[in-house]
């Protein structure tokens, strides 16, 4: 069931009754982590602290603000796919979370750098799981009585200072006749006030315990990767690791109909170079398509670039081995 | 949502060519004198190729049909663009390095044949002994003709007047979208006919390429050492469609004469998917479309609301096969990646991509489409493609 909220994302410490009172600290400390210049990640050592990424399905998420600015400093750039809690209606800028490719996923696991969140959903059979639906659920309804009543109070504390100006002005002006259906309203307010279910607002909390504990801990938090690595990301897995270890910064292309685009810099501050194609050296290519695409990237000024990893037949793994990547650029003649 | 919206084809700004009738319906005043030309063309390894220029022009002119080899479109290719009268002919002015290429494809082409490098080289020594083709006494001519500007061609071989007919470009009569686009755009007179046998060229002997004042070369009338003549090329729809749909061409193989039934088998043969496009291609023209080959754009046909000349091109389509509850086998499988690609390409050239499903009904056996009896049976739907962008859609409705 999907109950349409405004929904704002906060950094609010979890509201999990077992209580990580621990945790208490830095998530309150969180809150000022824009404005605070030691952040929590700076404050620990950083090769302890994993950036942290939940799975939603197979995508790969971040987000806490340290995570993203970890991983943007190690060249991993993502797109924000949130929407913003004060303008929910654009997609212009958007904000938390932050979506990583597989590939950007894969990578930062490689090194090291992150490890995949466990969910509290995931664990725990069904009766858990239905109990923390009910306790779900009762926050909700306490929340929105709350709520119910602060509303009531504002929208009547709204019409007695409607009322009181009217009056002020009947003073002035001598006239009584437009007070009377305001308080009309204010009376009968208690009875006939519907604050709808729709406009109560929902926070949901983005906090969570990370991955600043002992490595014990930590094993016991992470789980196992979720997603499946067939041929095709094995593919485009090499290219993306091959591009980055030669110093490019790479998103997703799929406006241009590739699979990668490729900057020589931090994306903010260039325009991407070459439109990257991720292709296995026997797959075969509809002409139309070649020409297609090389006809778009000499129209959008890009250079295309036919990728193919070099296949290790000998070492036989089914896992990619980190090995050469065969480039082909395509240029139209004659355009510039 | 959003609806459709079509958009009225655009204009070019720039017209050099006159409309004419196209195939075979002839409109001049001298209907009788015109005898029903039926064109040939020579099936050639895998191409239908028009060589006598005699057809060329009307085949391309009138509909245009095919693509000059040579050229990008209109089989225009000239040995020069530069040209001279030397007594009663026109004869084209190349530079000395254009006559040194020409002279080593010569050599080339006879090395080719097997000829040693000995004979070879007599052969091109005797081909570049100087003419004496009355240039002498022409050269004082030439000398001042060369005050006019160079390409205008002032010879008395023939300029063609200007079209006595009336205008049927932009005129509101006859063209629905002169209204929209009232100027008449702007038309050049048509080019002279010259007889480009090629068999004589005058060669710039100074050392400047660049020389612009012709009477400080002196020129020398040579042979040609190389002549190339441009020949027209169809495609296999077009071909069929003038042979089928028409009626005015004719296709030889090895020559002798191919019935409108072996067209068809030797065609589906070499083109594994003709049935289907030249069903769209049939459809395209039926309706007044002049479909050209999409490759460029990676994909089937451009359409054309005219011709090349006088309109860009309107659609870029995609034909497809499917059967009759729009399922099938699809004869270019689209990923989502290479339909992002088309969708934006076709956006960035100002066209629409269009899907044209040529829907063959369920009971049609392997063994009717040996005949283009089967074109009947099959029925047509076009599906246009576009690109929504959501940002830019609801910017459009909060400014209403």
């Amino acid at each position: 069931m999907w109950r349409q909220h405004e929904v704002c994302f906060g950094d609010v410490i979890d509201g999990d009754p077992a209580g990580m009172n621990a945790s208490q600290q830095s998530s309150s400390e969180e809150v000022n982590e824009d404005l605070d210049t030691k952040s929590e990640s700076e404050r620990q050592p950083s090769k302890d602290a994993l950036i942290d990424i939940s799975f939603c399905g197979a995508t790969p998420l971040l987000w806490k603000v340290s995570d993203m600015k970890r991983c943007r400093s190690v060249g991993v750039i993502g797109a924000l796919v949130g929407s913003l809690a004060r303008q929910p209606r654009q997609n212009v800028r958007l904000g938390r979370p932050l979506e990583l490719l597989q590939e950007e996923a894969l990578l930062l696991e490689e090194t090291s750098s992150a490890a995949a969140s466990l969910r509290p959903q995931d664990c725990g059979d069904e009766e858990r799981h239905s109990e923390a639906v009910r306790q779900y659920e009762a926050g909700l309804e306490s929340s929105y009585k709350e709520q119910c009543a602060l509303a009531l109070e504002d929208k009547k504390r709204v019409l007695r200072k409607i009322m009181n100006e009217k009056e002020n002005g009947e003073r002035v002006s001598g006239t009584d006749d437009s007070g009377n259906p305001i308080r009309d309203r204010l009376n009968a307010l208690d009875q006939a006030f519907r604050f709808p279910w729709s406009a109560m607002a929902v926070q949901l909390c983005t906090a969570r315990a990370g991955f600043s504990h002992c490595p014990e801990e930590r094993s016991f938090h992470s789980t196992d990767w979720p997603m499946p690595r067939d041929e095709r990301l094995n593919t485009r897995f090499c290219v993306y690791r091959d591009l980055k270890n030669k110093g490019f910064y790479l998103t997703s292309a799929g406006k241009f109909g590739g699979d990668f685009l490729v900057y020589p810099g931090d994306p903010l501050r260039f325009h991407a170079h070459f439109i990257a194609l991720c292709i296995s050296m026997d797959e075969e290519l509809p002409l139309c398509d070649i020409l297609a695409i090389a006809r778009l990237g000499s129209n959008v000024k890009k250079t295309v670039l036919l990728c193919s990893p070099r296949s290790r037949s000998e070492t036989g793994r089914d896992e990619s081995v980190e090995g050469d990547v065969v480039y082909s650029s395509l240029q139209w003649s004659s355009m510039v | 949502m959003t609806e459709a919206v079509f958009q009225a084809p655009k204009r070019r700004a720039k017209v050099r060519e006159r409309f004419e009738a196209p195939l075979p319906v002839s409109l001049r005043a001298r209907a009788d004198e015109e005898e029903h030309i039926i064109f040939r063309a020579d099936l050639v390894a895998h191409h239908v190729t028009v060589s006598d220029p005699a057809h060329m022009l009307p085949l391309y002119q009138r509909g245009f049909f095919g693509k000059g080899v040579f050229s990008r479109s209109r089989p225009e290719h000239e040995t020069s663009h530069r040209w001279r009268c030397a007594g009663d002919r026109a004869l084209p002015v190349i530079s000395s390095s254009e006559y040194q290429k020409r002279l080593g494809w010569a050599r080339a082409a006879l090395l080719l044949q097997g000829l040693e490098d000995e004979s070879v080289s007599h052969a091109l020594h005797t081909l570049t002994t100087p003419v004496q083709l009355d240039i002498q006494s022409q050269t004082s001519e030439a000398r001042s003709s060369a005050d006019q500007p160079m390409d205008d061609v002032s010879c008395d071989s023939g300029l063609t007047p200007e079209p006595a007919g009336p205008q049927r470009q932009g005129d509101p009569r006859y063209d629905p979208l002169a209204a929209v686009c009232p100027g008449d755009p702007e038309q050049k007179s048509m080019s002279s006919e010259r007889s480009d046998a090629g068999e004589y060229v005058l060669v710039e002997l100074s050392e400047d390429d660049h020389s612009e004042n012709l009477s400080d070369a002196q020129l020398e009338c040579r042979r040609n050492p190389f002549s190339m003549m441009e020949y027209l090329q169809l495609s296999y729809e077009e071909a069929f469609f003038l042979v089928y749909a028409l009626g005015c061409l004719s296709v030889y193989h090895s020559g002798e004469a191919l019935s409108v039934a072996q067209v068809w088998t030797v065609f589906r043969s070499r083109q594994p998917n003709f049935c289907s496009s030249y069903a769209a291609y049939h459809y395209f023209r039926s309706k007044g479309w002049v479909p050209k080959s999409g490759v460029k754009y990676g994909t089937d046909f451009m359409l054309y609301r005219k011709g090349p000349p006088f309109y860009h091109a309107s659609y870029s389509v995609v034909v497809e096969r499917c059967d009759e509850s729009l399922r099938g086998a699809a004869l270019r499988s689209f990923s989502w990646k290479s339909l992002a690609a088309l969708s934006r390409i076709t956006g960035n050239v100002s066209k629409e991509l269009m899907l044209c499903l040529v829907i063959a009904p369920a009971g049609l056996a392997e063994d009717a489409l040996c005949s283009p009896e089967c074109l009947r049976r099959f029925s047509l739907q076009e599906v246009i493609v576009s690109r929504w962008v959501s940002s830019r859609e609801r910017t459009e409705q909060e400014e209403i």
